[in-house]
């Protein structure tokens, strides 16, 4: 029996020495970042030492848990304070509880569970005094809200947040999250020096007042706190709060981007829910373009080129199709001295499109392709003998089949979820992207892809994401440059991902002219091989594969393809040819996303048939082994070096090479699921 | 897109007495169902073309090949480089095949 007395002894006694023991670690936890502990993992336990924090009945963890309570808008331990804060009966929260309550810039969450804690204290969600020298500032602290009170000082601080927010002073400081003082929190609305002394958005310079308005001596007292601020805020500094206190500097207390812009872009597509991926890439390109005249030589060259390509596609879950069409058009004149001349045309327009019909992961799949084309040349001798030669071209193809899965471009979805990252390590995520928050901030990336500057797409993210509770409060510098970063992340085109394997008979006519009449070379002469025209028949196997690894910063891809003409007449070659390329790309990015470029691997192998003429002896097969590798230095968006080496094997002739190119183009419209 | 590509070097070298003629790609044969991709605007990447679409060999002693078609682009003025390479890349294969010395025409002054 004594035994057991002495057990239970014990046993009570634990948990209590326990307790106290724990509230200075606790503290010390979630107010330092353990050098032995990774910022994910402090993140969660910084949390749960709140949770504790809250239920230890403590009132050493007050202070700790109303600074949480009203800095911590970005991660869910804001809402386990403001909880806490309930548990722990200390009537000094009560101040910063109805601050929460009352301002509209925070979560209806945290304002529901401020409510719920200011129940639990029995006090009321409005506060009743504060804001006047005899009430307001001093020790009791308080301070109120808006136009109605100015900002208080005290222990936990006054004044309050956003618009209606003053200036405050106090350990926790006023301004809170949007107003006199902002982003900074303690030195912001509050800390010792007083309301938004230098937040950059609330209460600013200005505001606030740095040792006079809500500062240290108090943001109730006779200059302090905005008292009569319209807009809160403390106040210009020898006039303490008024009418240009407070949040003159930035408008009225909001942070960087502001509380203006809309989320409702115009013209923005509209999918269906079952839309999995689509995309619009137009390209115009200007090739070449000039005029010259040489007096030396007495030449005149004239070269222009135009080409340009319009590719459209949506993917459902039961259906999917794809238009892929382009032009080409060029036109030279060689005009040297004497009476030479050589001059020439080409024109060629070509479109294709392809539609699917799936059952599960199978498809049936129907294409049609149709292409005119047409060239000319003249050239005339010194002599005056003119030589004139003109082709046209046209073909008119089906192809039906079958095949497994697809593969799309996931780039703007990878986009997404880059967003949510960063968010989420900013402590700014309130909660997941959702599949209706992503599809709009896609859309409205497709709307404005045009667009010179970004400015609006960084905007309207904002703006969605804020409508959607995903971004908590206002993002600062930082996060703002690294939201930006993320739109205009130009490694997030062309990101392909699934995998498709299809076979398809295709069946079509082909018109090859020449001058006029002629018809299919047969390739007996110089410079002239075989050309297959007329009616044609072919099998066509094709595949592709794409994946995103490490967190969307390496890709494999491949793709493989073949073909083989049937039922060819008597006389008649059946060329068929197989080809496969593999390739991973490494892409690179700096401390604060920015992309720096991409390292490539490619690898391609190419078998065909041959029946080449004027080779001796003609050879049956040739095959290819090729190998690449290069860097991508990303210029801007869509303008960039490469500097790649090659080698390759082609039927026993061996090359190595390297190469360094510049490139630029226009931007593409995605989506994807 | 536009492409500027400046080829820091390339050697080309045959196997021996072997006679190659070069592997053929997709878009060799087929018309427009079999789409040829877009090339860089180099001459070796126009003399690829013309190797991939089967309109000339990659290595033939005695024939216009690979390096013989690389060789005369080069030699060109710049003019009429950029018009013959732009001819090749903007060409289909059954137009290169038709007749391969078409784009070379328009650089022979």
């Amino acid at each position: 029996m004594r035994a057991l007395a002495v057990v239970c002894v014990i046993a009570y006694a634990v948990p209590a020495v326990a307790q106290q023991a724990d509230v200075p670690a606790l503290i010390k936890l979630i107010e330092n970042q353990p050098n032995d502990m990774d910022r994910t993992t402090w993140k969660e336990k910084r949390r749960e030492a709140a949770r504790k924090l809250g239920q230890s009945k403590d009132k050493r963890a007050t202070p700790v848990l109303i600074n949480l309570a009203d800095t911590e808008t970005f991660d869910i331990i804001g809402d386990i304070a403001i909880e806490g804060l309930g548990n722990l009966k200390d009537q000094s929260a009560v101040p910063t509880l109805q601050r929460i309550a009352n301002d509209a810039s925070r979560d209806k969450s945290s304002r529901d569970l401020a409510r719920k804690a200011l129940a639990k204290l029995g006090a009321p969600e409005t506060p009743t005094g504060g804001g006047t020298p005899p009430t307001g500032g001093g020790t009791t602290g308080g301070g109120t809200t808006g136009k109605t009170g100015g900002a208080g000082s005290g222990a936990t601080g006054g004044g309050t947040t956003g618009k209606t927010g003053g200036a405050g002073s106090g350990a926790t400081g006023g301004g809170g999250t949007t107003g006199g003082g902002v982003t900074t929190g303690k030195t912001g609305g509050g800390a010792t020096t007083g309301g938004g002394t230098t937040g950059t958005t609330g209460g600013g310079a200005t505001g606030g007042g740095a040792t006079t308005g809500g500062g240290t001596t108090g943001g109730g007292a006779t200059t302090g706190g905005g008292a009569t601020g319209k807009t809160g805020g403390g106040g210009s500094i020898s006039t303490g709060g008024g009418a240009s206190g407070g949040g003159e500097l930035s408008g009225t207390g909001e942070g960087l981007i502001g509380a203006k812009e809309s989320s409702d872009v115009e013209n923005r597509p509209d999918f269906d829910d079952d839309v999995i991926a689509a995309y619009d890439r137009l390209t115009f390109a200007a090739g070449t373009a000039g005029l010259k005249y040489d007096t030396v030589t007495k030449e005149m060259d004239f070269a222009a080129e135009a080409r340009g390509s319009y590719k459209k596609g949506i993917d459902s879950e039961g259906r999917a199709w794809k238009l892929d069409t382009g032009a080409e058009l060029l036109a030279g004149l060689i005009n040297p001295e004497g009476s030479e001349l050589a001059r020439g045309t080409l024109f060629n327009v070509h479109g294709l499109g392809e539609a699917r019909f799936y059952a599960g992961n199978f498809y049936g799949v129907g294409k049609a392709a149709v292409a005119f084309g047409f060239q000319y040349t003249a050239n005339k001798e010194d002599d005056g003998t003119e030589f004139k030669d003109t082709t046209f071209n046209a073909d008119f193809q089906v192809a039906l089949g079958g095949g497994w899965g697809r593969v799309v471009d996931v780039g703007s979805a990878i986009r997404v979820q880059r967003l949510a990252s960063l968010l989420d390590d900013a402590r700014a995520l309130g909660k997941p992207i959702n599949a209706a928050t992503s599809k709009k901030l896609q859309t409205t990336w497709w709307a404005l892809r045009r667009e010179r500057s970004a400015l609006r797409s960084l905007l309207a993210t904002i703006a969605i994401l804020r409508e959607a509770g995903v971004l908590l409060g206002e993002p600062n510098a930082v996060l703002t440059y690294e939201i930006l970063t993320v739109l205009r992340d130009t490694q997030l085109y062309v990101r392909p991902s699934g995998l498709d394997l299809q076979l398809a008979f295709g069946e079509g006519f082909l018109l090859r002219e020449q001058n006029g009449g002629g018809g299919c070379n047969t390739g007996g002469g110089t410079g002239q091989a075989d050309v297959t025209c007329g009616r044609i028949e072919q099998l066509l196997a094709s595949a592709g594969y794409g994946a995103q690894l490490d967190d969307s910063k390496m890709e494999l891809s491949g793709s493989g393809w073949g073909r083989v003409r049937l039922f060819a007449d008597d006389g008649q070659p059946s060329p068929w040819a197989l080809g496969a390329t593999a390739m991973v790309r490494r892409f690179t990015y700096g401390e604060h996303g920015d992309p720096f470029g991409a390292l490539d691997l490619r690898g391609t192998v190419m078998l065909s048939s041959d029946n080449i003429p004027n080779s001796m002896p003609a050879s049956d097969k040739s095959l290819r082994i090729e190998g690449e590798m290069g860097f991508t230095y990303w210029l801007n968006q869509v303008s960039g070096l490469r500097l790649s080496a090659m080698v390759a094997e082609d039927s026993g002739a061996f090359f190595v090479g390297a190469r360094l190119e510049a490139t630029y183009g226009l931007l593409d419209g995605m989506f994807a699921r | 897109m536009k492409r500027w590509t400046c080829i820091l070097f390339l050697v080309a070298c045959s196997a021996g007495d072997d006679v190659a003629n070069g592997a053929r790609d997709l878009c060799a044969e087929g018309g427009t169902l079999n789409q040829c991709p877009p090339i860089a605007r180099t001459p070796e990447a126009a003399c690829w073309r013309e190797v991939d679409c089967g309109a000339m060999p990659v290595d033939a002693d005695g024939h216009f090949d690979w390096g013989d078609c690389v060789q005369t682009i080069e030699g060109m003025r710049e003019v009429q480089q950029e018009l013959v390479i732009a001819c090749i890349a903007d060409s289909t294969c059954d137009q290169l095949k038709f007749d391969r010395d078409r784009c070379f025409k328009l650089g022979e002054f």
